[in-house]
């Protein structure tokens, strides 16, 4: 988008809406009299977000205080479970602030703007939202995986059937799930409001007649484990600083890959043994241009992770039969997938033993 | 006769207090320059395509070119 593109407020049935009847300067502070740019724009907030929403969406706001998308506690959780030191003042809680925070996301970057991440810009003049763009909010976002799974940007990977054949937007699962629960949360999966298959597909689990696979593999079982395909895998980011002081990363080509492995998460909510598995981009040396050895129990936590790779297809490679599945490697996430210098951290959830072959 | 005037000035009270509510409709009313029918300079530039483009500043980017790879 051009510069005055972005603040351009094109639609004026806008003014006349409730939030445009507000005025501007109530959430974007300025001096509306003023007629000398500079002078009009002193003092001016241009992301108001919680501090005026919470006036009237108080209960949105709230909730929202304890998302993901607020908190970013996910990052500093995976940190500190490496050993990782993030007091105020450390190397690590320097490598978040310059790399971490673009990530937070205010309510005007869901329901009025583009995300700062991609350099904002007015989504629809300022008209707000209530629900938030898929191809410039969500995707804007969560695009290099989630989004190009979901809309079959993969060379050779069908898109998510979900997409194909329903169009369906990303908040047609996700809804309240995106403002959290209202519970302090380290990951996603442990958001009460997260999306679930059976959300909509209730009759897979009350009714498998007809169905020996869902009848056998409900419990133990992942939906991902039979219905998704080769998804994204990354390796190898490294943070640092560039020679103008700007933030900046390097990773490795990620890699199209399909790995069942043992449930890292299991818990009654996902009581599944088995699931797909992703690879995140973090290694040992992530964050080595602020120090040496940050993570001293890099080990503790898996550098696969329980995913959901959104590229759902009714018929896949692995469940076009029993032995489809059954004993063949290619599908299972061994000692032989695994870097040597990862394997402590990924032992339990490296399959040791291919469920045998059925004769089916 | 006092407390019947007393009483009706806490109906009279009550009645207002429910008429004007509970809510912030000072906040979220329309803003005093509207109500003044004062034009607000804010308006004035960000609906015209024109003078934004006209007063546009160069956008400096904040992204490093040093950075590769998928995030």
């Amino acid at each position: 988008m051009e510069v005055w593109e972005k603040v351009f407020v094109k639609d004026a049935e806008f003014m006349e809406s409730t939030h445009g009847k507000v005025g501007c300067v109530i959430c974007h502070g300025g001096d509306s009299q003023e007629e000398d740019k500079e002078l009009s724009h002193v003092g001016l907030v241009i992301d108001p977000s919680e501090g005026n929403c919470n006036t009237c969406h108080k209960d949105i706001a709230e909730t929202h205080d304890f998302s993901l998308h607020a908190t970013l506690s996910g990052f500093e959780s995976a940190l500190e479970a490496r050993g990782g030191d993030v007091s105020e003042g450390s190397p690590l809680a320097t490598a978040m602030e310059n790399h971490c925070q673009e990530c937070h996301t205010s309510c005007g970057q869901c329901h009025v703007s583009r995300p700062d991440e991609v350099e904002g810009g007015l989504v629809s003049g300022h008209k707000f939202r209530e629900t938030p763009s898929t191809q410039y909010n969500c995707v804007a976002c969560h695009g290099s995986r989630i989004g190009a799974e979901y809309l079959g940007e993969n060379e050779g990977i069908p898109a998510d059937v979900h997409w194909t054949q329903g169009m369906m937007l990303c908040t047609e699962c996700h809804s309240q799930e995106l403002h959290g629960s209202g519970e302090e949360a380290e990951s996603r999966y442990q958001n009460s409001n997260a999306a679930r298959c059976e959300d909509c597909h209730q009759d897979v689990w009350t009714n498998t007649e007809g169905n020996p696979q869902h009848e056998q593999h409900l419990s133990d079982l992942s939906c991902q484990v039979c219905h998704s395909v080769a998804y994204k895998n990354c390796y190898g980011c490294h943070v640092s600083v560039d020679l103008e002081g700007l933030p900046c990363r390097t990773s490795e080509a990620s890699v199209m890959q399909f790995e069942i492995g043992y449930n890292p998460l299991r818990s009654s909510e996902r009581p599944y043994e088995y699931v797909v598995l992703r690879h995140v981009p973090t290694c040992s040396g992530t964050c080595d241009y602020y120090g040496e050895s940050l993570f001293p129990n890099f080990n503790a936590v898996s550098t696969w992770k329980y995913a959901t790779p959104h590229n759902i297809q009714l018929h896949t490679p692995q469940n076009e039969s029993c032995d489809a599945c059954h004993g063949n490697i290619e599908l299972f996430l061994t000692e032989e997938d695994i870097r040597d210098e990862e394997r402590e951290a990924n032992k339990d959830i490296i399959i040791k033993e291919l469920p045998e072959t059925v004769g089916k | 006769m006092k407390k019947l005037v007393m009483a009706l000035a806490v109906i009279l009270v009550l009645l207002a207090l429910a008429a004007v509510g509970c809510t912030n409709k000072g906040l979220v009313g329309p803003s005093p320059e509207a109500e003044q029918g004062v034009v607000s300079t804010c308006v004035t530039c960000h609906t015209d395509k024109d003078i934004l483009r006209e007063v546009a500043s160069t956008e400096v980017t904040a992204k490093s070119e040093a950075t590769t790879g998928e995030g």
